[in-house]
């Protein structure tokens, strides 16, 4: 299981962002040290392929190199804004090659059995930090089909449409299971310290 | 607007999936409301914990030099890598058929091979070149898709119906050029089902592209050619 930084070294990251505005080549590599395995295991759970996962990492950081000024504290922590731009990256990334190629019929029966597996491989993950135990008991809270439905959405890079077509259900349905998931999720995840 | 309606796109928002009018709607309602606009915050950073479920993986040590280059200058700030390999002029498809014919299937393969070729693609738009290729043989039933990616600067080789190879072959991916040169593209690795994918860049050398092609090779083989005929192949009707 990904090892993510710990909650209490956001300080020290908000500290290396203030440095990296003020082009600091120390504290942009000491950033990378921290983020480059969880944001290339978060690219590469999306893109399956090495060299996908390579470039968009390689854009995440350049982004954060040239953009750190733009980052504001109050939209999230800093290893939540650099994860959101790797998934962003990678969705974009899955949606050019499924808009050229159209193959996505040829192959759905891979795409399924590769979207539905998200959260329920990483349910059954036995290597968990105190932070990911956290988050695996709030998605476990989720009922399974508010699970089913943000997995497509975060894992599977489907929009809402595409994801109503999947499973056969109403868009309503599917909008609805989103909403209470997700905000079920920010409630589980925030009664944690 | 309700408290629900507005919560749901902000949820909606928050896992990137609205499209449509729901998207146009939240686009005001997000503009005038920024209590709206932070509870999307909140859910998006609920979210974006999800990718910390995640499988562990390193990233590869190469990485963080390139990174480094392209922030800080260096030789390889100017390529990643996808990026590598030069666009192919599609006019050229019109000529594939042939080449890679006699190149790949050459003289190993039999007449019934040749005869069996089959058109699939040939469209004339560079934007969204793709082409089939046709298995032969043992591997009639296997079939692939080479796609031309302009963003990436590459191929994308997406295969199905593979049979399982033993430890010793793999399935290997070559290109071949307007000169009728034959590029190497790399192994195609097939998983579970029989299916397989893969991004592919045969090199900088090459200036348009005519065909593809997947042989067998030896593993670890370094043949600069393949050696064995082709088991998929990429052809146009002559």
């Amino acid at each position: 299981m990904t090892t993510a930084p710990e909650s209490d070294d956001r300080t020290v990251e908000l500290d290396l962002l203030a440095r990296i505005t003020k082009r600091e080549r120390a504290a942009f590599e000491e950033l990378y040290t921290r983020y480059s395995n969880i944001l290339y295991a978060t690219a590469m759970k999306f893109l399956k392929e090495d060299a996908d996962a390579q470039d968009v990492v390689q854009d995440v950081f350049i982004q954060i190199w040239d953009k750190a000024k733009l980052y504001d504290p109050a939209k999230g922590k800093p290893l939540t804004w650099a994860l959101t731009m790797t998934r962003n990256r990678s969705i974009d990334r899955i949606r050019a090659i499924q808009r050229r190629t159209r193959l996505r019929d040829d192959f759905e029966k891979e795409t399924v059995a590769d979207e539905s597996a998200g959260i329920r491989e990483a349910l059954s993950g036995v290597d968990a930090s105190e932070k990911t135990q956290i988050l695996r008991d709030a998605v476990a809270r989720l009922s399974p089909e508010q699970r089913k439905v943000i997995d497509l959405a975060f894992f599977g890079g489907l929009t809402q449409s595409e994801i109503a077509d999947r499973l056969g259900e109403p868009l309503g349905t599917v909008k609805a299971r989103a909403r209470r998931g997700l905000m079920k999720l920010k409630e589980h995840l925030g009664e944690k310290p | 607007m309700t408290r629900d309606q507005i919560e749901e796109l902000a949820a909606l928002d928050a896992l990137s999936v609205l499209e449509g009018e729901d998207l146009a709607t939240w686009e005001r309602v997000r503009g005038e409301n920024p209590s709206a606009l932070r509870l999307r915050d909140e859910l998006a950073d609920a979210a974006a914990q999800l990718s910390l479920l995640a499988p562990a993986a390193t990233a590869p040590s190469a990485l963080r030099q390139r990174v480094m280059d392209r922030v800080f200058g260096g030789q390889s700030s100017e390529k990643t890598v996808t990026e590598a390999a030069r666009p192919f002029g599609f006019a050229a498809w019109a000529a594939a058929a042939a080449i890679v014919l006699l190149v790949l299937v050459g003289a190993s393969a039999t007449t019934r091979q040749k005869e069996s070729v089959v058109v699939r693609d040939a469209r004339p738009d560079p934007q969204n070149l793709q082409i089939s290729l046709e298995g032969y043989g043992d591997y009639a039933k296997a079939k692939a898709h080479v796609l031309w990616d302009s963003g990436q600067r590459g191929w994308y080789v997406q295969a199905g119906g593979l049979p399982a190879l033993p430890a010793t072959h793999s399935y290997h991916v070559w290109a071949v050029d307007a000169d009728g040169a034959v590029h190497d593209c790399g192994e195609l690795a097939v998983r579970e089902g029989g299916l397989a994918r893969s991004f592919v860049q045969p090199g900088d050398g090459i200036s348009s592209m005519q065909g593809f092609a997947v042989t067998i090779e030896p593993v670890g083989s370094s043949s600069p050619a393949p050696t064995s005929p082709a088991v998929l192949i990429s052809v146009l009707q002559g």
